[in-house]
């Protein structure tokens, strides 16, 4: 594990040591006085490092919902709404301190077109409750929240249910982090012909709720044939805690499969 | 009643076929000769346990397995239920298999590849022309795959987007079915 947290420090020493060098006060920055730093809240955003876009931070909007249940959820869906359910982490064996909330079924399905599916699984959003529909009424809460689930139609992808989490400062959230793989036109592996093999498109971390990250982006302008990434290699906060095994391969380019192809004509 | 529709095909053998989805004549011993034949490049069971079935509703039942993309990064998503013949299915596959064609050579990846993530493995009958009713169940005739709303019949990597999506476009003349485009996100 110390090795983990030591692999991205050395690679994230550079960017931050920049900016000293120039008005020279290298000889006051040391890797150890940045190390607690990272480590312990208030957390952060890293320079280099993917940010949440600010063109989808939205507010959603939810009002309350009476009463569980399918004839109810039935009815919510044909007014246009999406039945909701949020809760937190702590106390989940009681409940959670769930609260039923209907929200606009516009306004999730435009969240879940634009970004993606797994991109909107990936990233907060402010939550405001309010007594009447549109936002009239009295405010009953106003939380952040990390949509856990949200469950689409087969066959039209309408959403039909969202599951949404709070997500306070304090709170330590398990979030599938999509990856996004950059740089695959200049791999000199990808140039020869070779196959890019996907084996994960999703790697599981244990966020703090300030510094989710939207995606991780990986680097494949060094691979060649035969090469494969690990988990262990991405390039994230090193607050992040992967819940996976680091051994396990993300993505590998693999030898071309074009005499098969070639004899199957 | 579904309980005594019980499939010769094993769990196993299906994930085989998944993950070899250009069977060959090379192939065919990879997947098991007593389960795959093949008879002008067009994949059917050779035997099941019972030569005639129930068709029952393609669209009845719970939520199909499949409505998400597993294996590759764009696919093809079937808009209504019904049923996918072996011709169609091969046809579909041999027509994304040539614009993957037309789409290699003038593109630095050479290494497309499609998933069929369906097998046509239910016997169909009919009785031949001018033959009476009566008399029984038909003869076999073809071999059918149920596809539900929202399953994923086709899926392809290694390509680009507007490939892809011609690919798909080309794919989805073949079956007699509504199909849209969807890619992973």
């Amino acid at each position: 594990m110390a090795m983990l947290l030591r692999r991205p420090l050395r690679a994230l020493t550079l960017p931050l040591l920049r900016p000293h060098l120039s008005t020279a006060a290298a000889a006051e920055v040391s890797p150890a006085d940045h190390h607690p730093d990272l480590l312990s809240p208030p957390f952060g955003y890293l320079p280099g490092h993917p940010r949440p876009d600010a063109k989808h931070d939205e507010l959603i909007l939810a009002v309350p919902r009476a009463s569980p249940g399918r004839h109810v959820a039935a009815k919510e869906r044909k007014a246009g709404r999406v039945p909701a359910i949020v809760f937190e982490q702590e106390n989940g064996q009681e409940g959670g301190n769930k609260r039923l909330v209907s929200v606009q079924s516009k306004q999730i399905r435009k969240l879940v077109d634009h970004l993606g599916r797994s991109f909107f699984l990936s990233r907060l959003f402010r939550l405001q409750v309010w007594s009447e529909h549109a936002g009239q009424g009295v405010l009953i809460e106003s939380v952040r929240v990390l949509p856990r689930k949200v469950h689409l139609h087969a066959g039209t992808d309408e959403p039909l249910n969202v599951t949404f989490m709070r997500a306070p400062s304090s709170a330590l959230l398990k979030i599938d982090v999509p990856l996004m793989f950059i740089g695959d036109d200049a791999s000199p592996g990808l140039r020869k012909g070779a196959y890019f093999n996907t084996i994960k498109r999703t790697v599981k971390y244990l966020c703090p709720a300030d510094i989710v990250p939207p995606y991780i982006e990986v680097d494949l302008s060094e691979l060649d044939v035969g090469q494969k990434l690990l988990m262990r290699d991405l390039k994230v906060h090193p607050a992040l805690k992967l819940l996976q095994s680091p051994e396990q391969p993300i993505c590998s380019i693999i030898g071309s499969r074009a005499p098969e192809q070639k004899k199957s004509k | 009643m579904e309980k005594h529709l019980v499939m010769y095909l094993t769990r196993k053998s299906i994930m085989l076929l998944r993950k070899y989805p250009l069977v060959t004549e090379f192939q065919v011993s990879k997947c098991g000769s007593h389960i795959v034949k093949i008879r002008r490049d067009v994949l059917y069971p050779k035997r099941t346990k019972y030569s005639k079935y129930s068709k029952c509703r393609c669209s009845r039942g719970c939520e199909p397995d499949g409505t998400q993309l597993g294996f590759g990064r764009y696919g093809t998503k079937s808009c209504r239920a019904g049923r996918l013949s072996y011709r169609a299915i091969e046809a579909a596959r041999r027509a994304t298999i040539g614009q993957f064609h037309r789409a290699m050579s003038g593109q630095f990846r050479r290494n497309c590849k499609i998933w069929v993530r369906v097998l046509a493995d239910l016997p169909i009958t009919g009785k031949p022309a001018e033959v009476r009713m009566g008399r029984g169940k038909g003869n076999p005739t073809g071999w059918i795959a149920r596809v539900s709303t929202g399953q994923i019949p086709f899926e392809m990597d290694g390509v680009s987007l507007s490939n892809a999506r011609q690919a798909a476009r080309l794919a989805a003349h073949k079956p007699c079915s509504s199909t849209k485009f969807v890619q992973w996100s």
